[in-house]
Protein backbone atom coordinates (compact mmCIF):
# COMPACT_ATOMS: atom_id res chain seq x y z
CA UNK A 1 0.00 0.00 0.00
CA UNK A 2 1.10 3.49 -0.41
CA UNK A 3 1.06 4.37 3.42
CA UNK A 4 -0.33 8.11 3.02
CA UNK A 5 -2.46 9.61 5.84
CA UNK A 6 -6.90 10.09 4.97
CA UNK A 7 -5.89 13.95 4.82
CA UNK A 8 -3.29 12.80 2.40
CA UNK A 9 -5.88 10.70 0.11
CA UNK A 10 -8.52 13.58 0.59
CA UNK A 11 -6.35 16.02 -1.20
CA UNK A 12 -5.54 13.35 -3.45
CA UNK A 13 -9.18 12.91 -4.97
CA UNK A 14 -10.56 16.31 -3.73
CA UNK A 15 -12.82 15.25 -1.05
CA UNK A 16 -12.80 16.12 2.87
CA UNK A 17 -10.92 14.06 5.71
CA UNK A 18 -14.48 12.77 7.39
CA UNK A 19 -15.44 11.65 3.84
CA UNK A 20 -12.50 9.28 3.55
CA UNK A 21 -13.18 8.28 7.16
CA UNK A 22 -16.73 7.52 6.71
CA UNK A 23 -15.49 5.62 3.53
CA UNK A 24 -13.06 3.45 5.94
CA UNK A 25 -15.12 2.97 8.40
CA UNK A 26 -18.16 2.02 6.29
CA UNK A 27 -20.53 3.90 7.03
CA UNK A 28 -20.53 5.75 3.29
CA UNK A 29 -20.26 3.70 0.14
CA UNK A 30 -18.47 6.03 -2.44
CA UNK A 31 -20.21 7.55 -5.66
CA UNK A 32 -18.39 5.53 -8.89
CA UNK A 33 -16.49 8.49 -9.89
CA UNK A 34 -15.06 8.68 -6.19
CA UNK A 35 -14.31 5.04 -6.33
CA UNK A 36 -12.30 5.62 -10.06
CA UNK A 37 -10.06 7.88 -8.05
CA UNK A 38 -9.12 6.05 -5.00
CA UNK A 39 -8.63 3.11 -7.17
CA UNK A 40 -6.19 5.30 -9.68
CA UNK A 41 -4.50 6.25 -6.26
CA UNK A 42 -4.26 3.09 -5.34
CA UNK A 43 -3.55 1.31 -8.82
CA UNK A 44 -6.03 -0.93 -7.48
CA UNK A 45 -9.30 -2.58 -9.54
CA UNK A 46 -12.28 -0.18 -8.34
CA UNK A 47 -14.32 -3.40 -7.50
CA UNK A 48 -11.18 -3.50 -4.63
CA UNK A 49 -12.95 -0.59 -2.84
CA UNK A 50 -16.53 -1.49 -2.86
CA UNK A 51 -17.16 -4.12 -0.56
CA UNK A 52 -20.51 -6.30 -1.43
CA UNK A 53 -22.16 -7.40 2.02
CA UNK B 1 -17.66 17.25 -7.38
CA UNK B 2 -19.03 20.73 -7.00
CA UNK B 3 -22.51 21.39 -6.18
CA UNK B 4 -23.85 24.21 -8.06
CA UNK B 5 -27.25 24.09 -6.55
CA UNK B 6 -25.90 25.68 -3.27
CA UNK B 7 -25.11 29.85 -2.36
CA UNK B 8 -21.27 30.33 -1.49
CA UNK B 9 -20.05 29.55 2.19
CA UNK B 10 -19.93 33.11 2.64
CA UNK B 11 -24.04 33.45 2.93
CA UNK B 12 -23.92 31.13 5.80
CA UNK B 13 -22.27 33.50 7.74
CA UNK B 14 -24.56 36.63 6.18
CA UNK B 15 -27.73 34.38 7.34
CA UNK B 16 -26.42 33.90 11.11
CA UNK B 17 -25.61 37.59 11.30
CA UNK B 18 -29.25 38.59 10.47
CA UNK B 19 -31.41 36.03 12.21
CA UNK B 20 -30.98 37.26 15.43
CA UNK B 21 -32.81 40.77 14.76
CA UNK B 22 -34.93 39.36 12.35
CA UNK B 23 -36.30 36.97 15.01
CA UNK B 24 -36.24 39.69 17.83
CA UNK B 25 -38.43 41.62 15.70
CA UNK B 26 -40.87 38.72 14.82
CA UNK B 27 -41.25 37.54 18.00
CA UNK B 28 -41.71 41.10 19.35
CA UNK B 29 -44.05 41.88 17.10
CA UNK B 30 -46.21 38.11 17.84
CA UNK B 31 -46.02 38.87 21.78
CA UNK B 32 -47.19 42.44 21.48
CA UNK B 33 -49.92 43.01 19.39
CA UNK B 34 -51.07 46.12 20.67
CA UNK B 35 -47.70 47.73 19.76
CA UNK B 36 -48.55 51.06 17.91
CA UNK B 37 -45.31 52.03 17.38
CA UNK B 38 -45.16 50.01 14.14
CA UNK B 39 -43.84 51.60 10.74
CA UNK B 40 -47.60 52.59 8.66
CA UNK B 41 -46.62 52.22 4.60
CA UNK B 42 -49.17 52.15 1.76
CA UNK B 43 -48.61 48.63 0.57
CA UNK B 44 -50.21 46.73 -2.91
CA UNK B 45 -52.33 43.70 -2.30
CA UNK B 46 -53.48 41.44 -4.04
CA UNK B 47 -56.09 40.37 -1.82
CA UNK B 48 -57.12 42.33 0.96
CA UNK B 49 -60.46 42.82 3.30
CA UNK B 50 -61.13 45.85 0.54
CA UNK B 51 -61.18 43.30 -2.22
CA UNK B 52 -58.92 42.46 -5.40
CA UNK B 53 -55.56 44.32 -6.41
CA UNK B 54 -56.08 47.61 -3.91
CA UNK B 55 -53.47 49.73 -2.00
CA UNK B 56 -53.77 49.60 1.69
CA UNK B 57 -52.53 51.31 4.52
CA UNK B 58 -51.09 48.94 7.20
CA UNK B 59 -47.86 47.97 9.32
CA UNK B 60 -45.27 46.45 7.92
CA UNK B 61 -42.94 45.63 10.55
CA UNK B 62 -44.14 41.95 11.06
CA UNK B 63 -43.77 41.33 6.97
CA UNK B 64 -40.07 42.24 7.81
CA UNK B 65 -40.26 40.25 10.21
CA UNK B 66 -41.24 37.47 8.44
CA UNK B 67 -39.53 37.92 5.07
CA UNK B 68 -35.97 38.74 7.23
CA UNK B 69 -36.60 35.51 9.21
CA UNK B 70 -37.04 32.91 6.15
CA UNK B 71 -34.39 34.74 4.56
CA UNK B 72 -31.76 34.06 7.20
CA UNK B 73 -32.74 30.58 7.85
CA UNK B 74 -32.69 30.13 3.50
CA UNK B 75 -28.97 31.02 3.57
CA UNK B 76 -28.71 29.39 6.20
CA UNK B 77 -29.69 25.90 4.80
CA UNK B 78 -29.11 26.46 1.39
CA UNK B 79 -24.99 27.73 1.36
CA UNK B 80 -22.70 25.26 0.78
CA UNK B 81 -19.75 23.98 3.36
CA UNK B 82 -16.50 25.45 2.96
CA UNK B 83 -15.45 21.29 2.67
CA UNK B 84 -19.06 20.17 1.07
CA UNK B 85 -18.27 16.95 -0.94
CA UNK B 86 -20.63 14.06 -1.97
CA UNK B 87 -20.72 12.42 1.95
CA UNK B 88 -21.91 16.15 2.99
CA UNK B 89 -24.67 16.43 -0.05
CA UNK B 90 -25.70 12.99 1.17
CA UNK B 91 -25.84 13.97 5.16
CA UNK B 92 -27.84 17.37 3.39
CA UNK B 93 -30.32 15.17 1.74
CA UNK B 94 -30.99 12.65 5.14
CA UNK B 95 -31.30 15.67 7.10
CA UNK B 96 -33.84 17.49 4.77
CA UNK B 97 -35.96 14.39 4.59
CA UNK B 98 -35.93 13.73 8.41
CA UNK B 99 -36.92 17.68 8.84
CA UNK B 100 -40.09 17.34 6.34
CA UNK B 101 -41.12 13.67 8.10
CA UNK B 102 -41.09 15.75 11.09
CA UNK B 103 -42.72 18.85 9.64
CA UNK B 104 -45.55 16.63 8.67
CA UNK B 105 -45.73 14.84 12.20
CA UNK B 106 -45.84 17.93 13.83
CA UNK B 107 -48.03 19.74 11.17
CA UNK B 108 -50.55 16.45 11.46
CA UNK B 109 -50.67 16.05 15.36
CA UNK B 110 -50.64 20.48 15.62
CA UNK B 111 -53.79 19.98 13.47
CA UNK B 112 -55.56 17.09 15.51
CA UNK B 113 -54.66 18.64 19.11
CA UNK B 114 -54.65 22.67 18.31
CA UNK B 115 -57.69 25.22 18.33
CA UNK B 116 -58.63 28.57 18.17
CA UNK B 117 -55.95 31.54 18.45
CA UNK B 118 -53.62 28.41 19.25
CA UNK B 119 -53.95 26.65 16.12
CA UNK B 120 -53.61 30.25 14.37
CA UNK B 121 -50.28 30.50 16.29
CA UNK B 122 -49.61 27.36 15.39
CA UNK B 123 -49.59 27.66 11.66
CA UNK B 124 -47.88 31.16 11.76
CA UNK B 125 -44.92 29.40 13.37
CA UNK B 126 -45.07 26.58 11.04
CA UNK B 127 -44.00 28.46 8.52
CA UNK B 128 -40.20 28.46 9.94
CA UNK B 129 -40.83 24.87 10.98
CA UNK B 130 -39.33 23.19 8.59
CA UNK B 131 -36.04 25.15 8.23
CA UNK B 132 -35.57 25.81 11.61
CA UNK B 133 -35.43 21.61 12.19
CA UNK B 134 -33.20 21.23 8.80
CA UNK B 135 -31.10 23.48 9.98
CA UNK B 136 -30.77 22.10 13.87
CA UNK B 137 -30.39 18.50 12.19
CA UNK B 138 -28.02 18.75 9.70
CA UNK B 139 -25.44 21.04 11.71
CA UNK B 140 -25.88 18.75 14.60
CA UNK B 141 -25.10 16.30 12.02
CA UNK B 142 -22.01 17.98 10.69
CA UNK B 143 -20.46 18.82 14.00
CA UNK B 144 -20.78 14.89 15.17
CA UNK B 145 -19.06 13.98 12.08
CA UNK B 146 -16.21 16.46 12.69
CA UNK B 147 -16.15 15.71 15.93
CA UNK B 148 -15.65 11.78 15.29
CA UNK B 149 -12.76 12.34 12.73
CA UNK B 150 -11.11 14.49 15.12
CA UNK B 151 -11.17 11.81 17.71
Amino acid sequence: MLNITQQQLADMVKVSRQTINAIESGKYTPSAILAIKIARVFKKPVESVFLVE
Amino acid sequence: MKTNYLLPPCCKIIGWCMLLPFMAIFLFVLSDSSYDGDIVMKVFAVVSDDGWFKFIETGILFEIGIIGLVSSLSLISFSREKDEDEYIEKIRLQSLVQSLMISCIVLILGTLFLYGISFLLFTLLNMFFLLITFVLIFNIRLAKLRNSCDE
